[in-house]
């Protein structure tokens, strides 16, 4: 319990930190590696493209959050 | 902080990531942290992984240094150093053999995996963070752990492939040596370059589908795209259990990869080299004498073969050198190392007519072979030939870069009448070399301070032994 709750306020200090990756993992290369993730991966790879189609129907084109 | 301390002398490879820098004080290494990065430390000494990682030594052992006054002074931007045990030399993948880059990729995916299961990850994949205590491979960039963030990507997915898993898929498959490609483009191969060469037949091959064929389209078709990937990935759910699975098949995969040599020329030296056993018995004599004379901190065994004379020279130094500009003959030299020992050989792929140069930002990233440590003794065996006649260095030359480090060496001189220099001969009848035992004593006189030497009962042999002016 204790671990968890420390893991979510780390991740939570992270979450603020995007410069630490100093590295550009490539946006093809980050798709990919939701097509690598076994059994796991079927859903995020569903939501991922419904995120997408119902970006469409909301009237935001991709690329609109940035 | 004392005004007078001397300026801080980072090491020329270390500025990519700007929260971490190594610098070099008094022969020791030590590596200034951002407060962010002593974060990153203090949550990484505190994971068992690490502990166990750098109890093993696959990870550099690494202290922090609680009285820096001793230092030299540091911008405030720095919070804190850590000290890293200093590796007795800086090598390259592009002179590693296959089997040391299939070793030190399974290092990094072994620390990433290990990293991500106490909620931490590695911020990049590169073999310039992977160097070698002898044959055994260690993890020496601390600055790359940071904190893994829920449902971030592997971020170093992509380097991994390029830097370590597509040169060596070409050599396992295609039998392309990554050497040149890795010196020519420290990034590495792209996934584009790599599907190029792969044949249609290749993509039933474990790995290409996957992470060859369908990385290079993914990155043509999105990397130019507008939008923010690492949302949506997050949003829809992405997390490390993936990124788990990912290094738990690329790890199977990379295991299985074999490289199938054969035979060069060099590999079958020790079973075909023209000695008897009389000449052989006194050249290991005189190299034994030399040897036991001291000891040696630095060692280079140049044209070092099966390493027989490196294993002898290990016995008497810190350090040896075990260097070869075949292939295959460093990397069976390698698996016989990580097998037998000793631990303090280290086998280098080098082409001593064209070692590795200042690669890098300035041409200083990645320093020239001669730059990393200097030999206090080179064993230059049954080599001088293969440069001379084969690669038309003048002989006088040769000598003179010998003697240029400073060091003492032994010299195997092989005269124009041995069978090997014959074979080297063959085909270069019209060509005049000034290749003699007269020249090549001339030249050691010129170039040394003190010169022994002994001919072989052969007489075709000489082997000298030859001390700095200044010694």
């Amino acid at each position: 319990m204790l671990r968890s709750a420390m893991f979510v306020v780390a991740a939570l200090v992270v979450l603020e930190r995007p410069a630490a990756a100093y590295l550009d993992p490539g946006t093809g290369s980050m798709l990919l590696q939701a097509l690598l993730g076994g059994v796991a991966a079927v859903g995020v790879i569903a939501k991922l493209y419904w995120h997408r189609l119902t970006a469409v129907f909301r009237g935001k084109p991709q690329g609109s959050k940035r | 902080m004392t005004v007078d301390t001397p300026a801080v002398r980072f090491d020329a490879g270390s500025f990519r990531d700007p929260d971490t820098r190594v610098f070099h004080h008094n022969g020791s290494v030590y590596r200034c942290l951002s407060a962010r990065a002593l974060a990153d430390w203090e949550q990484l000494a505190g994971t068992a992984f690490y502990r166990r990682f750098a109890a093993a030594r696959r990870v550099i052992p690494t202290r922090h240094v609680t009285d820096p006054a001793a230092l030299p002074a540091l911008d405030d931007r720095w919070a804190a150093v850590l000290e890293h045990e200093r590796l007795p030399f800086v090598s390259y993948p592009y002179e590693w053999s296959f089997g040391m880059l299939k070793d030190a990729a399974l290092l990094q995916l072994d620390v990433t995996r290990a990293a991500l299961d106490e909620e931490m990850t590695l911020k990049d994949a590169t073999p310039f963070n992977v160097q070698w205590l002898g044959a055994q491979p260690t993890f020496i960039d601390i600055g790359s752990f940071t904190p893994y963030a829920a449902g971030e990507p592997w971020a170093g997915y992509r380097q991994f492939c390029e830097t370590f898993f597509y040169p060596l898929l070409l050599q396992a498959y295609r039998n392309v040596p990554f050497h040149p490609w890795l010196r020519g483009s420290l990034e590495g191969i792209t996934a584009e370059q790599c599907n190029a060469l792969l044949s249609g037949r290749d993509l039933l091959r474990r790995g290409v589908l996957a992470h060859v064929y369908l990385q290079a389209k993914a990155q043509a078709r999105y990397d130019d795209a507008p939008g923010n990937v690492r949302q949506e990935l997050r949003a829809a759910g992405f997390g490390a259990a993936l990124i788990k699975h990912n290094i738990d098949r690329l790890r199977r995969i990379v295991e299985r990869l074999r490289w199938d040599a054969g035979r060069s020329t060099w590999s079958e030296y020790q079973r075909e080299h023209s000695y008897d056993d009389a000449d052989l018995r006194r050249k290991t004599e005189f190299v034994g004498r030399v040897l036991g004379s001291r000891r040696w901190p630095l060692v280079w065994d140049i044209g070092c073969n099966t390493g027989n004379y490196s294993r002898m020279a290990a016995g008497h130094a810190e350090y040896v050198l075990a260097l070869d500009a075949d292939h295959l003959v460093i990397e069976r030299l390698y698996q016989a190392l990580k097998a037998d020992g000793p631990a303090n050989v280290l086998p280098v792929l080098a082409d001593l007519a064209d070692p590795s140069p200042g690669l890098g930002w300035r041409g200083r990233e990645r320093l020239p072979l001669g730059d990393r440590g200097r030999p206090a003794l080179i064993l230059c065996l049954a080599l001088i030939h293969h440069l001379v006649i084969g690669r038309n260095i003048p002989l006088d030359d040769f000598v003179a870069w010998l003697a240029q480090f400073g060091g003492e060496v032994i010299l195997e001189f092989v005269g124009p009448e041995d069978p090997m220099v014959e074979r080297l001969l063959r085909n270069r009848r019209d060509q005049e070399f000034e290749y003699s035992s007269a020249a090549v004593s001339a030249a050691v006189e010129r170039h040394f301070g003190a010169v022994t030497h002994e001919t072989l009962a052969s007489g075709t042999r000489t082997l000298y032994h030859c001390r700095p002016t200044s010694r």
